[in-house]
């Protein structure tokens, strides 16, 4: 055992983390989980359908051979699974979804219906990133990225990072010169 | 055999007069027997208690007998009479005597009925320093007092020569012989008692347990039992020497919350010469913010606080500092590798007059500079405790005290957000007048004020910040009518006027513009009165009620929530106009059964209520912001009502003490929170709360070994506490997080009277309840968590075991000029006690731990724990002249 009376400083700066022997004390039944996401991006959309894990690690199970459909008012998207990737549904057509309309989605499996809707929100128009150099650090600034949460019209942002082609980086392992940051302004905050 | 005698003589003095039977029956056989077996056999057989002094009866006669079922009385007439043995009913004891030696007494009570009151202080012989909580009693009838706050006391007592017996742990036991013909003033000090001395200090310490004065529910501290606790750093230390006490629960490591019976950690009074203090921690809780060196006497209630406590629904912690030596100059301190501290006291004016200032510094700078090389981290603290008292005459003394202590985190580097700085600090400074208006009635009045504020730095000068604070101006009197023997009546009021900022930005070292979110004014008014009461010699029934009125006032701005939490409507309150105002009511009651000089039962009920309420919905002491608000029309005033019972007895003579005390509790508009609430720089901060109810109960256990060259205890605790709030966990009831069913505590402590002296201390506690997942899924690329019920896990139980030794460095140990050497051991075995675990890490391909914020890199998802120490190694040196 090694003496570690340093611990009071690593401590504060929250370093003294080691794995935990965890075991989920309780466990619930397993649910369905359905992850998908619908964009206007007029590509391949995927929905997942993968059951719930008590273990963190775990891989999920993936439901398959379940039929899934989406709508909006005025069309209809089967989904498919794909065949390497079990629980991997893909649409057979490329989908814009278009802002203001009502989308609903429907799984059926094993006779039995899930069923769920979602309104389509208008995006935000996003201003160009704007980089300021801070002369007394050199380092770059991003000085703002959206206007504060408003509560008719929330919005989250997500921005991709790479500065693998900047001068002085171009050595390093690209993966380490990715960052992928959410910019989610939340109610209640200032 | 002598120290067994004074021992049991000693133990007969400690109790009250009770009413034995010398009719009870016994049967006795057996030739040539000393008469002391006899005695003691009596003793065991009928429940009943003797006192002699074994030379002046000649107890090593021995006799031959053979009785059966006869009375003590027969008994009595038949052996001891015709051996010149006088025997009296001395409230509870049997008195052996010499024949002829009664003084002329009558036998069986006092024909005076006139009665005088002899009142005073006692103070220590050697510093002036007064004793707080020392014995004071008639030798013959063992009617008694203890000395107040203030070292002060009041006895009345039949009038006639009587022998006044004085006694305080660690001192010499006193006796004076007064002739009390009129009410009189009587000055006593006593002698502290050497380590040679130490039969007079066991003899002193077996009475700490056991005193009729002693209220239910409470654990007291003097300063010779702090400083055998063990601290985290060497150095000593006040909460952390909480944890021992059965019904207490701390946090853990590396914080200064602690949970008494179920209640939250702002449900905790902690009052430093009659001052409440916001934050007791110096860095996260290592260490407490008042310095060891500088406390007299500490006293904990569990519950069933006297009327004149009250604000807080837990418990109240009554640190009383020390006032400096009134004879000589003296200095000491204490060196070592976390913090090194130094007093000085002495005479202002020789016997009217005394300082006592002690300063304490953090000097473990060298840690981060060690391992963080190259990073500019930079941790401290201190803490400036000064004490000045002055004794005008008899009647009258003034004490002023003041407090000042600091904390300061902070990491600087090149890039602004890695950079920051959190910093907190108290100041405390009060005025007390001890006024005697006659030997039977005290009063004490008290001005005071202490604020408290918590920052966060947000630049790098520090001038702009984030602060949090909360102050009060308070005046309060206490007056004590010793009324009769069988009454002392207590009453008091006070007014204060509390000021809370429940957070706000602060740009450029000013108030900024950005003052959206609350600052409350309240005053509050108290007034409480209670009785003491003796009846039938063996009942002691303490009564009283409290009430304290509250009133918020503007100017602020209250905002009312719907259903939802919402906004639905502001309300702007202008300046000094009230807006709230609530009145309560706190009955306390308990009442003491006396059966034996050495049992006792107790009952209580107590009700308590809370206006100033912590907003703190984080459990790790890190994470914790501090805020402070007040009850007002969002929050309604915390309640608590408190049944207990109490069964205290003394085994072999009390050689060990065996306390068991049962309680339940319930709390009403106990206070937690919304999912996710967010109490930094919230306007709506009210809005996170949610109210429920909250109810505790338990059962605490402790054998205590309180005198020897061997002391300490083994003490067991059951306890739970369960919530019920309406929003929370779909309305069903849940586990707090402080309910930790089983907490054990073992102490020992061992004494050489040489040079060294060690002790040990193992501590075992159920782990906290927290919410951990009890499933996971794939959302969107990330892992998110199930979680069901609301602290349906528990963190790993808490164990650890620390030991320290001292060495005392001086040759010989009469010098003025002591000092010694102490090695501690913190969590000797390494035991790992985690106080959060996470489910948000991975181990990248590195095998580094990291948050999964980045996607990019796979690893695998694991839980992790945090904990603080695992050995915690230091060497003290300590000095005192």
């Amino acid at each position: 055992m090694r003496i570690k009376y340093l611990y009071i400083l690593l401590l504060l700066l929250l370093s003294c983390a080691k794995e935990a022997d965890w075991e989920p004390e309780t466990s619930i039944d397993e649910h369905l989980i359905v992850d998908g996401i619908i964009t206007n991006e007029g590509i391949i959309q995927d929905i997942y359908l993968k059951y719930s894990r008590a273990q963190l690690d775990e891989d999920a199970v993936p439901l398959s051979n379940a039929d899934v459909i989406v709508n909006n008012e005025d069309s209809t998207w089967r989904f498919i699974e794909k065949s390497d990737e079990p629980g991997r549904y893909q649409s057979q057509r490329k989908i814009t979804a278009l802002s203001g309309k009502n989308y609903s989605l429907l799984i059926l499996f094993d006779g039995k219906v899930y069923s769920a809707q979602s309104y389509m929100v208008p995006g935000k128009a996003f201003s160009e990133l704007d980089y300021k150099k801070n002369d007394d650090n050199n380092l770059y600034h991003i000085d703002y990225v959206a206007s504060a949460f408003e509560e008719d019209d929330p919005a989250m942002w997500e921005i991709f990072l790479d500065w693998s082609e900047v001068p002085g980086y171009e050595d390093h392992n690209p993966d380490d010169c990715r960052k992928r940051y959410c910019f989610i302004p939340s109610p209640h905050w200032m | 055999m002598r120290t067994f005698i004074i021992l049991s003589v000693f133990i007969l003095c400690t109790a009250t007069a009770l009413s034995q039977n010398l009719l009870r029956k016994v049967s006795l056989q057996g030739n040539n027997i000393p008469l002391e077996e006899i005695i003691s056999e009596i003793e065991k057989k009928a429940d009943v208690q003797f006192s002699y002094s074994p030379d002046a009866i000649s107890a090593g006669e021995t006799i031959s007998l053979d009785i059966y079922q006869k009375s003590i009385k027969y008994i009595l007439n038949r052996y001891f009479v015709p051996r010149g043995i006088s025997y009296k009913k001395v409230g509870g004891h049997i008195v052996l005597r010499p024949l002829g030696s009664e003084d002329g007494e009558d036998t069986t009570h006092f024909v005076d009925d006139k009665y005088y009151t002899l009142s005073g202080y006692l103070r220590d012989r050697r510093t002036g320093e007064m004793l707080i909580g020392a014995h004071v009693y008639e030798k013959d009838t063992y009617t008694g007092t203890s000395t107040n706050a203030y070292g002060f006391y009041s006895l009345t007592l039949p009038g006639g020569e009587r022998n006044i017996v004085f006694s305080f742990i660690g001192y010499e036991k006193q006796v004076e012989n007064v002739k009390l013909n009129k009410d009189k003033k009587l000055n006593v000090q006593l002698r502290e008692s050497l380590l040679t001395m130490k039969e007079v200090e066991i003899i002193g310490r077996s009475d700490e347990a056991f005193f009729l004065n002693k209220q239910i529910s409470e654990f007291r501290f003097s300063n010779k039992t702090l400083s055998k606790m063990p601290g985290i750093t060497g150095d000593k230390d006040i909460i952390k020497s909480l944890q021992v006490v059965p019904g207490i629960e701390t946090f853990g490591d590396g914080s200064s919350m602690f949970f008494v019976r179920g209640g939250s950690d702002d449900q905790n009074l902690i009052l430093v010469d009659e001052v409440p203090m916001y934050n007791t921690s110096h860095l996260f809780g290592f260490l407490s913010v008042i310095s060891p060196d500088a406390i007299s006497d500490m006293e904990v209630f569990k519950g069933d606080f006297p009327v004149k406590y009250g604000g807080r629904l837990s418990s109240v912690v009554d640190l009383k500092t020390k006032d400096g030596n009134m004879r000589q100059f003296g200095f000491g301190g204490n060196i070592g590798p976390y913090t090194s501290s130094l007093y000085i006291e002495g005479p202002v004016v020789k016997d009217k007059s005394s300082f006592y200032i002690s300063g304490r510094v953090s000097t473990l700078q060298w840690l981060p500079d060690l391992y963080f090389k190259n990073q500019d981290i930079k941790i401290g603290f201190y803490d400036i405790n000064a004490k000045l008292n002055f004794k005008i005459n008899d009647n009258n003394r003034l004490y002023a005290t003041f407090y000042t202590g600091n904390d300061l985190l902070e990491r600087k580097t090149t890039s602004s957000i890695e950079t920051y700085g959190l910093g907190w600090n108290n100041i405390l400074g009060t005025l007390r007048w001890n006024h005697v208006f006659s030997s039977k009635l005290f009063s004490n009045t008290t001005i005071y004020l202490t604020r408290y504020q918590y920052l966060m730095f947000l630049s790098e000068d520090r001038r702009e910040y984030w602060k949090s604070s909360i102050a009060n101006l308070s005046l309060k009197s206490d007056y004590t009518w010793y009324l009769n023997p069988y009454n002392t009546i207590k009453a008091g009021f006070q007014v204060s006027s509390h000021s809370l900022d429940a957070g706000n930005i602060n740009l450029d070292g000013a108030a900024s513009d950005l003052r959206d979110v609350p600052e409350y004014h309240s005053n509050e008014f108290t007034f409480y009165a209670g009785n003491s009461q003796k009846f039938f010699d063996s009942f002691i029934l303490r009564y009283g009620i409290r009430v304290p009125i509250w009133q918020d006032l503007g100017p602020t701005t209250v905002y009312f929530f719907d259903e939802n939490y919402d906004v639905i409507d502001t309300f702007n309150a202008k300046k000094n106009r009230v807006y709230e105002t609530f009145i309560s009511l706190e009955p306390r009651i308990n009442l003491t059964y006396q059966v034996s000089p050495t049992t006792s039962f107790k009952a209580g009920y107590s009700r308590t209520t809370q206006f100033l309420n912590e907003l703190n919905n984080s459990i790790s002491p890190f994470t914790s912001l501090s805020v402070w608000v007040p009850s007002g029309p969002n929050i309604d005033p915390q309640k608590a009502d408190q049944y207990s019972l109490g069964y205290f007895t003394g085994i072999k003579k009390n050689t060990f003490t065996f306390s068991a005390e049962a309680y339940y509790k319930n709390f009403h508009h106990y206070i937690d929170y919304a999912p996710h609430a967010n109490m930094l720089y919230n306007p709506l901060i009210e809005g996170e709360i949610r109210i429920g109810d909250a109810w505790s109960y338990g059962l605490e256990l402790m054998m205590r070994k309180p005198a020897g060259r061997l002391t300490g205890w083994f003490s067991y605790t059951f306890s739970r506490v369960f919530v019920k709030t309406a929003e929370i966990n779909n309305g069903e009831t849940y586990r707090a997080f402080q309910d930790r069913p089983h907490h054990v505590t073992i102490f020992g402590s061992y004494d050489t009277r040489k040079k060294w002296s060690f002790s040990a201390n193992w501590l075992f506690m159920s782990g906290a309840a927290i919410s951990t997942p009890v499933g996971f899924y794939d959302y969107n690329g990330y892992v998110a968590p199930i979680y069901d019920e609301k602290n349906n896990d528990r963190l790993p139980a808490y164990h650890r075991l620390d030991i320290s030794a001292s060495f005392r460095l001086n040759r010989n140990e009469h010098k003025r000029f002591r000092h010694s050497l102490s090695l501690n051991v913190y969590n000797v075995y390494g035991h790992s006690n985690p106080y959060f675990i996470s489910f948000n890490r991975i181990f990248d391909t590195e095998g580094d731990l990291v948050i999964p914020a980045d996607h990019y890199k796979p690893g695998k998802r694991i839980a992790t724990e945090l904990s603080v120490s695992e050995i915690i190694p230091s060497i003290n040196y300590q000095f005192n002249f």
